[in-house]
């Protein structure tokens, strides 16, 4: 008896529960309009049975309008969220890379606003993202010296490292990296003080068979992992950090960030310094 | 809420203007639309291909046929980019639903350019003519990488001006992008191409 007077009680809860929805705020007021809707869609059918149609009075609510109305506004609000998700959050880079754009997002807008003269050259923050010369063009022998070490981009050889997932096991020349990363390769730089036999296996298998990636030890870089891509680094002292997929997902063939997008990997050097050191000169 | 449903007018004002905005955010996803057969970005799209396709013509001679190794690198770039921009170029006129090619090379510059196309026989900016590219057919070795060079920089400057020709005429940032990114790799590839030619024919004279 108990429990059938509580139903009671909160049948006409439900029913005077109008006016005091508006302090029960949103989320009550949604639970208040659903209730009533359900109650009224099933007794408004017997009622009009048992009144026929003496009663005009109450029109029949006309769902299928209401239905298509919603469903159209639910789909609408949903594809205007989704829009403004997808464009956000393919503009979006991993947190924590450190770009040497300045004040530009990426390569495409500081070219931009290079041809369109908004900034000059030599006013760039980092000139280098912009530089793309074979430096042994001029003199065959030169090499490039960079700003930051493992270099992100800048002047390079006429070379580029092959980059088709290459793992090297010692020490790659900058100047032919860095031409890897104007293609739109990822370079993975470890410092082998820091890092062991397993850590660089561990690495190796997210280069390997990834197209557009490469992997170097790099000797007194400081850090355990610094990944490279054209102005931008990323650099970490755990061999786990879920950053490191991310950066490769985002930046890997990348064309905001591309100096070059389009050209290839293969065909490169696959010769590490070492190597080149053996070969006999001239 | 139920009041709501009273009220039809006020329904179809809503669910118009969210219809209208998600119309507007689905076209802000889509890009601009799409641009017609007449159209400056058409006409931009399939002159390039023909010019990119004769650069890739060159270049992978040279690869087969130069013999320095960094004008044959340069050579094996350009060749796998402009065969890639190609691939990008047709995908947009698939895209757009317009005719891949045209008779009527530069018409989409103005009449400017399109002067220009008629004094080099009907050939776009910095093409090379069948005599220019017949005779780079007879020579291997240096002489090759020399005569790549003085071919690809003549095109490279004329893929320079019609991209900066069409980045005066057009809006669409798709395109826009792309000529802009021709612009900076082609004025770079320049450069490159002259310092490596250069090189070789010191080493010649030496």
């Amino acid at each position: 008896m108990a429990s059938k007077k509580q139903t009671a009680s909160k049948g006409s809860g439900k029913s005077t529960g109008k006016g005091a929805v508006v302090e029960k705020g949103p989320a009550g007021r949604k639970d208040a309009g659903k209730g009533d809707s359900k109650g009224l869609s099933k007794s408004s059918a017997p009622a009009n049975a048992r009144k026929g149609r003496a009663v005009q009075v109450k029109q029949p609510k006309p769902w299928g309008l209401i239905f298509t109305f919603a469903g159209v506004g639910v789909v609408a609000l949903g594809l205007i969220g989704a829009a403004v998700f997808v464009v956000w959050d393919r503009s979006q880079p991993p947190e924590g890379v450190t770009d040497f754009y300045g004040e530009y997002a990426n390569y495409s807008e500081i070219t931009e606003a290079l041809q369109d003269g908004d900034v000059k050259e030599e006013d760039l923050e980092h000139p280098w993202v912009v530089q793309q010369t074979h430096i042994d063009g001029e003199d065959p022998m030169a090499v490039p010296e960079y700003e930051i070490n493992p270099p992100a981009g800048g002047d390079h050889l006429s070379q580029w490292q092959n980059c088709t997932g290459s793992v090297y096991d010692a020490q790659i020349m900058d100047g032919n990296a860095v031409h890897s990363l104007e293609h739109g390769a990822v370079w993975l730089t470890y410092d082998p003080a820091l890092v062991d036999g397993d850590g660089v296996e561990q690495l190796a298998a997210k280069v390997e068979s990834r197209d557009f990636s490469l992997m170097s030890p790099y000797p007194g870089q400081g850090v355990e992992v610094s990944l490279q891509a054209w102005g931008v680094q990323y650099q970490t002292d755990d061999i786990n950090d879920p950053k490191i997929d991310e950066f490769m997902d985002f930046y890997i063939q990348n064309s905001d960030n591309a100096a070059e997008p389009g050209a290839q990997c293969a065909n490169g050097l696959t010769t590490t310094v070492a190597d080149q050191q053996q070969m006999p000169t001239g | 809420m139920s009041r709501l449903w009273r009220r039809p007018a006020l329904l179809v004002a809503i669910t118009a203007v969210l219809m209208l905005a998600a119309g507007l955010a689905v076209g802000w996803v889509a890009g601009t639309s799409a641009p017609g057969n007449d159209s400056v970005e058409a006409g931009f799209a399939r002159d390039m291909q023909t010019h990119h396709q004769q650069a890739v013509e060159m270049a992978m001679y040279e690869w087969q046929n130069g013999s320095d190794p960094a004008m044959t690198t340069v050579a094996y770039d350009i060749a796998t980019t402009q065969s890639t921009e190609i691939g990008m170029y047709r995908t947009w006129l698939r895209d757009w639903g317009v005719q891949l090619s045209s008779g009527e090379p530069m018409a989409w510059a103005g009449d400017e350019h399109a002067h220009d196309s008629e004094e080099n026989g009907g050939l776009m900016p910095g093409m090379a003519t069948d005599e220019q590219m017949a005779e780079f057919r007879t020579l291997t070795g240096a002489e090759a990488d020399v005569m790549f060079a003085d071919l690809m920089i003549a095109h490279h400057i004329g893929g320079v001006d019609m991209a900066k020709a069409v980045l005066e005429l057009t809006d669409d940032e798709l395109v826009a992008t792309a000529a802009r990114r021709t612009v900076s790799q082609q004025q770079a590839e320049i450069e490159n191409l002259e310092n490596h030619r250069d090189n070789i024919l010191n080493a010649v004279e030496e």
